[in-house]
Formats: structure tokens, C-alpha cells, sequence
């Protein structure tokens, strides 16, 4: 018997829920968009399943549900990636881009774009490579004994994270007038090129990720009460600690290389979902997979719903709504 | 068998010595608290006791085999650790952190069963913070939070069971309170306590031996009222002190001399 108090209970109930909340993003950001609501377009192809056919049709199919399900895909892993990192820091208030491994993987995506590579393999391994390289230097700037200690890793992941920010600049400010709008684009965090094969790829890249957090999710409870209270609780904390950066850093430069960098879901997602259901990450990081896709989805309809002309990129819109969520958690966590 | 086996422990951080040749052994079922002047070393032994971090050179023997053949989860069914109160970053209620401490008996996600949420029920009665499960630890004064960390330690169902100045910053009555439970854990449950401690007279009370360190050296071992005499304690504090008897007989009693610290 599975109730509503029980850590299983919990998890089910939470998952059920916010899964359904995705599942109402995803039906919303493929029926609604600058040509209107498209209900009869999909009531039509329900009918006549893969033989409908038309304009509508190729707009709903193959080119809205893979940009709403690649925005699902990245409000998930910005979402647990924050979640990852806040259990690590100790601090309810860290998200992927404090240690600097999104702006790593982002130096690896331009370099990569500016060479005019593919974004398979070439993009991809150029940021997974560089936010390894980064969280390495990280890693071993705040090396040794004093890794436990939550201050050092976060000091030398904001001064590695200054470093790539400026490397950034320099890249654009080097780079031909042709390919500057493409990164720019990127680096706002741009979903327009989504196609299925792009969703699918990127699936198997990311599914064994949340898995694998998925069962490190006591692990990063225990992180939270203080490394030493988890190694004498009989986790291995420095295995279990590189084994979480590892594979953040797959999950955030693959998507990084996708959709750019899209700012404060990370931190908004796991501390909304915290609010609402407690801190047991058991809980949270099937919350912040459905949740935080769940959000990016509808912030992405947003982004197409707001811009009829053109583009707006999703980056705008999270950071819009982001920035003042951070600063009034920020003002209350004073109190 | 003992409990720890210490023999010629010293730790070195960078050039600094912070121990230097510690050998000593704690018994089954004593009560043994370490006392001496800040930076003494006295959290660095703990920890090393806790399997925190590794000698530089020298052995310790849990229960009589070598520390470092122990898995890290079957060390935290043999010991667990009360460190010093610290500030909860996360929300977790009372319940959630005594369970925690059921983690090493349990699978990866450390889901509980009916009985390991019974031992935690129990644990938390023991120490009395039965009726504040659903609490957060920030809504807690630091004499509950500290019984809910002893709890949450209880609950490991551990052999011996470490704590670095549990009474550090509360008040007289949880002071006793504290140092009463660990009495009873020790009578009722036959567990090896060690504890670090900033109160000598306190110590002298419950404690089986001490142990008087100094800039990571012994100074003396013993039953009470063989560590807390003038020349020891002048020794390790440098400070006068006059020592008599308590109340209860044979403990001896310290009191600080006034006035004959500054030049």
C-alpha cells in the first residue's frame, strides 16, 4: 500500500502530476503559435493519423513538437543540473553556471561553430570536452583536503566561470560578420532548428544521466546535511561529489551545445520545487525533470507567442522571468 | 577486544603537525572524553576516529581490525558522529534527518522500511523530540537541535558513538541532559561513547577516563582524577587553577584562579 506520506508514495504522486503538467505544456506549445490555434489541425490528424497532410500538418509535426519537446529536454537538464549543484554547494542559490561548466561547454560550441563544424560530432564534443577541461581546472583549484568545503569549489567556479565569459566576448569579438548572428542567436539560447533527429539524439545522450541521478538522489540528500555527516552516514562523498559533476557536465554541455545558454531555470525549477514539496531529492529530481521541462516548454510558447515576427530567443524569456524570481528569493532567504 | 586501538597516530596538514604520536586505547562500553585547549587537535582525533580523513603515519583498530579495512558503510553501522551544531541549509523536517540516519542499513535511495521508521520513532522518544517531527531544524532551539542530531545517531544503531562538544552553547539543564542520555546509551545499550568537550568539571562527572591533550600531544590518560590535578592542567592550559573534591565524593572539582591572567 503506497500512501501519500511514504517516500514512494511522494514520488509517484509528484511524477504523475508533473508529468501531466508536461504533457499540457507540450499539447498547448504544438497547437498554439503565431498562426493561431491549431485544435481542427490536430483533430484532423488524430483522424487520419500519419495520412494527413498538409501545410498545417508539416508546421504541428515537424516543426513545433520537436521545438517543444528540445525545450522539454532543456528545461529538464538546466532544471536538475541546478538541482545537482545546490546539493553540492550547500547553497539553495547555485545553478549549472556557477562552476563555470556551461560557459566552458559554450567557449568548446563557439569554437566549434566558428570553424563551421557539424553540431554532431564536432559541437557537441568540442563543449563536452571543454567543460570536462573546465571542471577539471575547477577541480583541482579547489583541490585536495578542502574539496569538502563547500566555499572553495564555489570560489573557483565563479572565478573559472568570470574566465570563460570573457573568453566568450573575445571569440565573438574575432569572429566573421557571417557566423556572429548564428552565435548570438546560440548564446540566447535558440530552439528554431529543432528537428526529431536532433530530439533523439540528444535523448539518448541525457536518459542515462537522470537516471543515474535518479539513483544518486539519497546520496545528494545526505550531501546536503554536510559532507561530513554523509561520510560518517557512510557515503562515499568525494566518489559520489565527481561522479555528480561528471555527469552534470555530460548532460549540461550536451544540451549547451543544442540551445546555447539559457540562464536561471536552474536555479528557478529546483528552488520553486523545494517550496512546494521539500527538500528530499528522491522527490525533486523527478520533479525537476517533468517540472522543469514542463516550464521551459511553456516558456518557449511564450517566447513564439510574444515575437510574431521573427524570433525571440527562449534565453530572453527565462531570464526575463528569472532574474526578478532570483532577487525576491534572494531578499526573503535574508530574513 | 577494544573499542579504538590507537597507536602512534599522527596527522600532518601541509608542514603543520596538528598530531603528533597519540597511543591510547578506549575500551568497550567506557565513557571516554577528550579534553584540552582549542586547537589541541582534539576535532582533527575525532575525526580521524571517524574514519574522516587518514593518519599521516601510525594505525587505529576499530573493534579490533584496522580502520581502513572497513567499507565506508560498514564503518557507519560501527560509529557514528555527532559533529558540532551547525546552521541547515535545507529545509528537511526532524523526521527526515533521524531517518537519515537509517542510510547505512538501507539501498541506495535509502528508502525506509516499517521498521526503520519505527527505530527512528524510538529514537526520537529517547531524547525526547518526539513531539516536534514535522519541525524544521531552523524552528529549533540548539538544545533540541542538538538531541535531534543525537538522535539521528541513535538511529544508526551504531557500537560507538562519537561527539565533538555536544554541549557546547546550551544551557545547564541540557548540558545534563546530554551528558545524561549518553550515560544511559552506555548503561542501557552497552555503547562506547567518545566525546570532546570544553567543560573539565563536566567531564569529570560522567566520564570513565579522559584524556588531556596539547598541541597534539598527550598529556595525561586516565580516570578523572588523575587529569584534572594542578600540574596537568597547568601543563596543558597554562593556567592556575585550584583543584577539590566535588560534592559527590572521589570526582575531583576545578575552579579558575582570578586575576592572574594579564601582566
Amino acid at each position: 500500500m503506497i500512501s501519500h506520506r511514504s517516500v514512494p508514495g511522494k514520488i509517484v504522486l509528484t511524477t504523475l502530476l508533473l508529468l501531466g503538467g508536461l504533457a499540457l505544456a507540450l499539447f498547448l506549445a504544438v497547437t498554439w503559435g503565431a498562426t493561431g490555434n491549431s485544435f481542427g489541425a490536430i483533430r484532423e490528424a488524430l483522424r487520419h493519423g500519419s495520412d494527413a497532410t498538409g501545410p498545417q500538418q508539416t508546421i504541428l509535426w515537424q516543426i513545433r513538437l520537436p521545438r517543444a519537446l528540445l525545450a522539454a529536454e532543456l528545461g529538464a537538464t538546466l532544471s536538475l543540473g541546478g538541482l545537482v549543484f545546490q546539493a553540492l554547494l550547500r547553497n539553495p542559490l547555485a545553478e549549472p553556471y556557477i562552476l563555470g561548466i556551461s560557459g566552458g561547454a559554450a567557449v568548446g560550441a563557439i569554437v566549434g561553430i566558428m570553424f563551421g563544424l557539424a553540431r554532431y560530432p564536432g559541437v557537441t564534443g568540442l563543449a563536452f570536452a571543454a567543460s570536462l577541461a573546465i571542471m577539471g581546472l575547477v577541480l583541482f583549484l579547489a583541490s585536495g583536503r578542502r574539496i569538502l568545503r563547500k566555499d572553495s569549489l564555489l570560489l573557483a567556479g565563479v572565478m573559472v566561470n568570470a574566465f570563460c565569459s570573457a573568453v566568450i566576448l573575445f571569440l565573438i569579438s574575432l569572429s566573421q560578420d557571417s557566423r556572429l548572428h548564428q552565435i548570438m542567436f546560440w548564446l540566447m539560447g535558440d530552439l528554431s532548428l529543432a528537428d526529431m533527429g536532433q530530439v533523439g539524439r540528444l535523448a539518448v545522450i541525457l536518459a542515462p544521466c537522470f537516471i543515474a541521478l535518479f539513483m544518486l538522489s539519497h546520496a545528494m540528500n545526505l550531501l546536503t546535511m554536510g559532507a561530513e555527516t554523509a561520510q560518517a552516514l557512510g557515503l562515499r562523498v568525494k566518489t559520489v561529489m565527481v561522479l555528480l559533476l561528471l555527469i552534470t557536465s555530460l548532460m549540461i554541455s550536451a544540451t549547451v551545445a543544442h540551445c546555447g545558454l539559457v540562464g536561471f531555470v536552474g536555479l528557478v525549477m529546483p528552488h520553486l520545487l523545494r517550496l512546494l514539496i521539500g527538500p528530499d531529492h528522491r522527490v525533486l529530481v523527478p520533479a525537476c525533470l517533468f517540472g522543469g521541462g514542463a516550464y521551459l516548454v511553456l516558456c518557449d510558447l511564450t517566447a513564439r507567442v510574444i515575437s510574431q515576427q521573427g524570433e525571440m530567443p527562449v534565453g530572453v524569456v527565462t531570464a526575463l522571468i528569472g532574474a526578478p524570481v532570483f532577487i525576491y528569493l534572494l531578499r526573503r532567504s535574508r530574513h | 577486544m577494544r573499542a579504538f586501538d590507537i597507536q602512534d597516530v599522527s596527522y600532518a596538514y601541509r608542514t603543520q603537525i596538528i598530531l603528533g604520536e597519540l597511543s591510547f586505547q578506549i575500551a568497550k562500553g567506557e565513557f571516554f572524553i577528550v579534553i584540552g585547549p582549542n586547537g589541541a587537535g582534539k576535532t582533527t582525533l575525532l575525526k580521524l576516529l571517524a574514519g574522516i580523513g587518514k593518519p599521516t603515519s601510525g594505525s587505529i583498530a576499530v573493534l579490533g581490525k584496522p580502520i581502513e579495512t572497513y567499507r565506508r558503510k560498514s564503518l557507519a553501522r560501527r560509529i557514528a558522529l555527532v559533529p558540532q551544531l551547525s546552521d541547515a541549509d535545507f529545509p528537511f523536517t526532524v523526521r527526515e534527518i533521524v531517518q537519515a540516519g537509517r542510510t547505512p542499513h538501507l539501498g541506495i535511495l535509502g528508502l525506509p522500511s516499517e521498521k526503520d521508521a519505527l527505530l527512528a520513532d524510538q529514537s526520537m522518544e529517547f531524547t525526547g523530540i518526539d513531539h516536534l517531527p514535522d519541525r524544521h531544524l531552523s524552528q529549533l532551539s540548539g538544545g533540541e537541535r542538538q538531541r535531534v542530531f543525537l538522535a539521528r545517531a541513535i538511529c544508526q544503531e551504531p557500537d560507538i558513538i562519537l561527539l565533538d562538544e555536544p554541549t557546547a552553547a546550551l544551557d545547564l539543564a541540557h548540558q545534563v541532559r546530554i551528558m545524561d542520555l549518553m550515560e544511559q546509551l552506555k548503561k542501557k545499550r552497552d555503547m562506547t561513547v567518545v566525546m570532546v568537550s570544553h567543560d573539565i568539571n563536566l567531564s569529570a562527572l560522567y566520564a570513565d577516563r579522559m584524556l588531556l591533550m596539547a598541541q597534539g600531544k598527550t598529556v595525561a590518560v586516565g580516570p578523572p582524577e588523575a587529569i584534572v590535578e594542578k600540574t596537568s592542567i597547568k601543563a596543558a592550559y597554562g593556567c592556575d587553577v585550584l583543584v577539590d573534591q566535588s560534592p559527590f565524593g572521589t570526582i575531583p572539582r576545578l575552579t579558575p584562579v582570578p586575576g592572574k591572567y594579564l601582566p
